[in-house]
């Protein structure tokens, strides 16, 4: 149990600090949207890998582990709601979009990951 | 330099909690991730929207809570991945069931958490 909290911490920690790269990065191609298209990235990259961490490595193996909490603070769930509550006070059809693209590719993308 | 550093603490702590509310819930693992999820929402809406009402926050360690600890507390990866695996292991009703319960909670939490938001900013308005 204590092991499982540390490796889910750290892979989080190392996680949250590629994504605030990730997000500054991206920001700075796409500013003139108001699609948020860092976070969209983000999730969408993160359920690939996880999809395909899970396809490759053996389970109970360490580095399973380890990759999977990587990506838990990676990829964030938080966000993409309160992107698309903010996005829906000024364009409606655009949060729309974000919302239900953002979960049907983001399965999708973890499927691929897993089968390929 | 401090932001990051508040990143990685904060962002250790929120996937500490994950993973031991996941431990704790062993076979329950789906139910725990929908919790954190809508939980996270909320509280993330909070941080930035009623929080700095309450306490005086620096940029940085406002960064450090909504990437670090609500970030690193809440995953989307495991949504998808627990969606796949749900629905390839033909349990096709508890897959529908997880995805709704976590996309139209997810975007109540997060509502909520903003309108509580307005409410604080209004209410430091009128006190002026």
């Amino acid at each position: 149990m204590i092991k499982t909290v540390l490796i889910v911490g750290l892979g989080a920690a190392i996680g949250s600090l590629i994504r605030f790269g990730v997000t500054n990065g991206l920001k700075q191609i796409f500013h003139k949207t108001a699609f948020p298209a860092a976070t969209f990235f983000i999730n969408i990259s993160g359920s690939f890998l996880l999809g395909l961490v899970n396809g490759q490595l053996p389970k109970n193996a360490f580095t399973l582990a380890f990759f999977v909490a990587v990506l838990g603070g990676y990829t964030t769930f938080s966000t993409y709601m309160n992107e698309t509550v903010q996005l829906s006070t000024q364009k409606k059809i655009l949060a729309m979009i974000y919302y239900i693209v953002s979960a049907l590719l983001g399965i999708l993308a973890a499927l691929i990951g897993y089968v390929i | 330099m401090r932001r990051i550093f508040y990143i990685f603490l904060l962002g250790f702590i929120g996937g500490a909690m994950r993973g031991y509310f996941t431990a704790l819930a062993g076979p329950n693992h789906f139910a725990a991730t929908v919790a954190i999820n809508l939980i996270g929402a909320f509280v993330l809406a909070f941080i930035t929207g009623a929080l700095p009402y309450l306490i005086e926050l620096s940029d940085d360690l406002t960064i450090g809570l909504s990437v670090g600890l609500v970030g690193g507390f809440t995953t989307f990866s495991t949504f998808s991945y627990d969606s796949v695996n749900l629905l390839l292991n033909h349990k096709i009703g508890l897959g529908l069931f997880y995805i709704l319960i976590s996309l139209i909670g997810g975007l109540l939490m997060a509502e909520l958490g903003t309108h509580l938001g307005h409410r604080f900013e209004k209410g430091v308005d009128n006190n002026d």
